[in-house]
């Protein structure tokens, strides 16, 4: 079968060139919801929605549903096996258990793969939990609070007001007691040191979409406005 | 017949054996053993003596080693190259976990003409393809089993901690059975406004749009979501309100259709549901976000929550419904979208609340013991990070005995 290429050119003009134009006009028509719901936007936004779920489809086939099931069982020598592997079927089949919804008697099916998806999940967060978050971060507070040997009074009072943040965010999550008194005192502690995280959290990620912003503005700019819309322009009027 | 197949056996498990036999210019003395530190069994280590420089080919330099590993029975193939600047020891990594299988190791000394790299002599699978190179190969080593452990003693921790948390579940499940309305949950604002929110979108007769986050179902956070949405929906079906439930996660989104079906089915009203209210749209994430933006835009919610796991999309999705003016209440344990989430929302249920509001909602005994059980645990650990800062505190100030005994208690918890 001949090796089909793909198209450079489309009646006449680049393909990059209108993959420039397509993505200023789809970024300005996405853009243009800033403005209010309108036509172009909505234009874009089904473009968006449809080229993604439809990607996402041909993702899943290529990448799961072939290696992972259809080579191994088929095609073992493509997915580097001697012989079939027929414990694929268990996914396998649980996958085909969700088509049982498209009949209604028979729908109660699909519930096995949930079941076994959620179980598995569940199982699996707990231990990775707290071996990945609750340990280390346990370990990580676990630090001198006066200066010493190798501790000196910046560092202790840094790591004074990490234990006592720590210490009354968790109070303000308690919630079987009536955060009055003592507990009430600390957990007002521990939402102080909680909005100032999130005070800096907020700037940080602004910061970032401001940078991402930026980026878009500059393709719009360099990519698209200077070099397919002015440059040609100021040709045309001799500039 | 058995002293046959033995026989046979023992001949097949020779056959590599056989395949390489030391020349002069091989590494000497090579050694291969277990890699101890490594718990699973899937490292082994070769350590090996320079070859004699009277045995050395003449003209040609030493530029590396290359071994070569086979499970027994199987042709040798490379396992890896070292160069000479590496030392004389090496592991074989990713090797079978249980059972173990046996395996043989040979170590080839590989010379080339001077000037001629290590690199330039193997293909892009690391064998030694290039004619001027000589590969003198070692006496096979073997059979070596490397020997995994069903225990990782560096986990304990990890283990004990994951008991004792388990344990105190169940003891506050065994505990509160019977009397879980009298456990006092103390008042959550945004769980206060849920029936707010329901009531504004039934006088109106705008609905409700639910979104539950985007880290799929195998997420804790979407499973408190679908908790919080079954409860959100049994209210809200009671006076026939309209839910809208546009999911990113097919699996996500049959199971959100279940629980809605069963919530419409308690309240009485079967009738009234509607499966195509809870649809897929993509799973992409900002295509999801300009589709959800789009219907609340076009069906002006008069109530949106967002609940579960979010990323970069939460501002968009909470700015765009405070445009539609609808009453939101947000809820995720996604620290770095929680600020978005306070300035745009009117309620948001931080972190752990998220978790707490289906046992604040349904009352459930085994989600109060739940939550009574995780403040009991939460008190622990608060009493450890107080102890061992004060440990840790003792070993930086003190020596000694004891103040090594700090240090150890606070070295326990890394892993």
């Amino acid at each position: 079968m001949p090796e089909v290429l793909p198209a450079t050119e489309i009646f006449g003009v680049s393909v990059e060139i209108i993959g420039v134009w397509l993505a200023a006009f789809l970024t300005l028509a996405i853009f243009s919801f800033l403005y209010q719901d309108n036509p172009v936007y909505k234009l874009a936004e089904h473009i968006f929605v449809g080229i993604s779920a439809g990607y996402g489809v041909v993702i899943t086939w290529h990448e799961a549903v072939i290696p992972l099931l259809i080579n191994p069982l088929f095609r073992p020598e493509q997915a580097g096996l001697e012989a079939p592997n027929y414990v694929v079927l268990v996914p396998g089949v649980l996958g085909l258990l969700m088509f049982s919804r498209f009949v209604p008697r028979y729908d109660w099916l699909s519930r096995w793969p949930i079941a076994f998806v959620m179980g598995l999940y569940s199982g699996l967060t707990i231990p990775s939990s707290v071996q990945g978050f609750l340990l280390p971060q346990l370990h990580a507070t676990l630090l001198p609070i006066w200066p010493g040997v190798e501790i000196n009074a910046w560092t202790a009072v840094s790591n004074f007001l990490l234990v006592t943040g720590v210490v009354c965010t968790l109070a303000y999550f308690y919630f079987s007691r009536e955060h009055r008194g003592a507990l009430g005192a600390v957990s007002t502690v521990g939402i102080f040191f909680l909005m100032v995280a999130f005070g800096a959290g907020f700037g940080n990620t602004v910061m970032a979409r401001v940078s991402l912003l930026i980026g878009r503005v500059q393709f719009l700019y360099h990519d698209w406005w200077f070099p397919h819309v002015l440059e040609p322009l100021m040709q045309l009027l001799g500039g | 017949m058995k002293l046959l197949r033995a026989f046979a056996i023992c001949v097949c498990m020779a056959l590599p054996v056989f395949a390489f036999a030391a020349d002069p210019g091989a590494p000497a003395n090579v050694q291969v053993m277990d890699d101890a530190d490594e718990p699973r069994g899937t490292v082994l280590i070769v350590t090996w003596e320079e070859p004699a420089e009277a045995e050395r080919p003449a003209d040609l330099q030493l530029v590396g080693y290359q071994i070569l590993i086979s499970e027994s029975g199987e042709p040798f193939e490379v396992a890896s190259n070292v160069y000479l600047d590496e030392g004389t020891e090496a592991q074989i990594g990713d090797l079978k976990p249980w059972p173990w299988p046996p395996y043989f190791v040979t170590l080839a000394a590989v010379y080339a003409p001077p000037g001629l790299g290590f690199h330039y002599l193997v293909d892009e699978d690391g064998v030694v393809t290039d004619t001027r190179a000589v590969v003198v190969h070692s006496d096979p080593v073997g059979p070596v089993r490397p020997q995994g452990h069903w225990f990782n003693v560096e986990y304990t921790p990890i283990l004990l901690l994951a008991l004792l948390l388990c344990a105190i579940i169940i003891f506050t499940i065994y505990s509160v059975r019977g009397r879980a309305e009298d456990v006092y949950i103390r008042p959550i604002a945004g769980l206060e406004a849920v029936n707010d929110a329901i009531g504004r979108a039934t006088e109106m007769g705008q609905p409700i749009v639910y979104v539950s986050g985007l880290s799929g179902i195998g997420s804790i956070s979407t499973i408190a979501s679908m908790l919080i949405l079954g409860h959100l929906t049994r209210r809200s079906a009671a006076y026939e309100t309209e839910i809208l439930v546009p999911c990113n996660d097919p699996l996500g989104m049959t199971t959100e259709r279940e629980i809605v079906s069963q919530a419409y089915t308690e309240a009485g009203k079967p009738d009234a549901y509607r499966p195509e209210n809870i649809f897929f749209v993509t799973e992409s994430q900002f295509g999801y976000v300009a589709a959800v933006d789009g219907i609340m835009l076009r069906e002006e919610p008069a109530a949106c929550f967002y609940m579960g796991y979010f990323f970069a999309e939460a501002l968009i999705l909470a700015e765009t419904g405070n445009e539609t003016g609808a009453i939101q209440i947000a809820g995720t344990d996604a620290d770095t979208q929680l600020p978005f989430f306070i300035t745009a929302c009117d309620y948001t249920l931080m972190g752990e609340e998220l978790y707490a509001a289906s046992a604040y909602l349904s009352r459930q005994p085994l989600l109060v013991a739940q939550l009574r059980g995780q403040d009991i645990a939460k008190t622990i650990l608060a009493a450890l990070i107080v102890a061992g800062a004060a440990a840790a505190t003792y070993a930086a100030v003190s020596t000694g005995v004891l103040a090594e005994a700090a240090q150890r208690f606070v070295e326990w918890f890394a892993v």
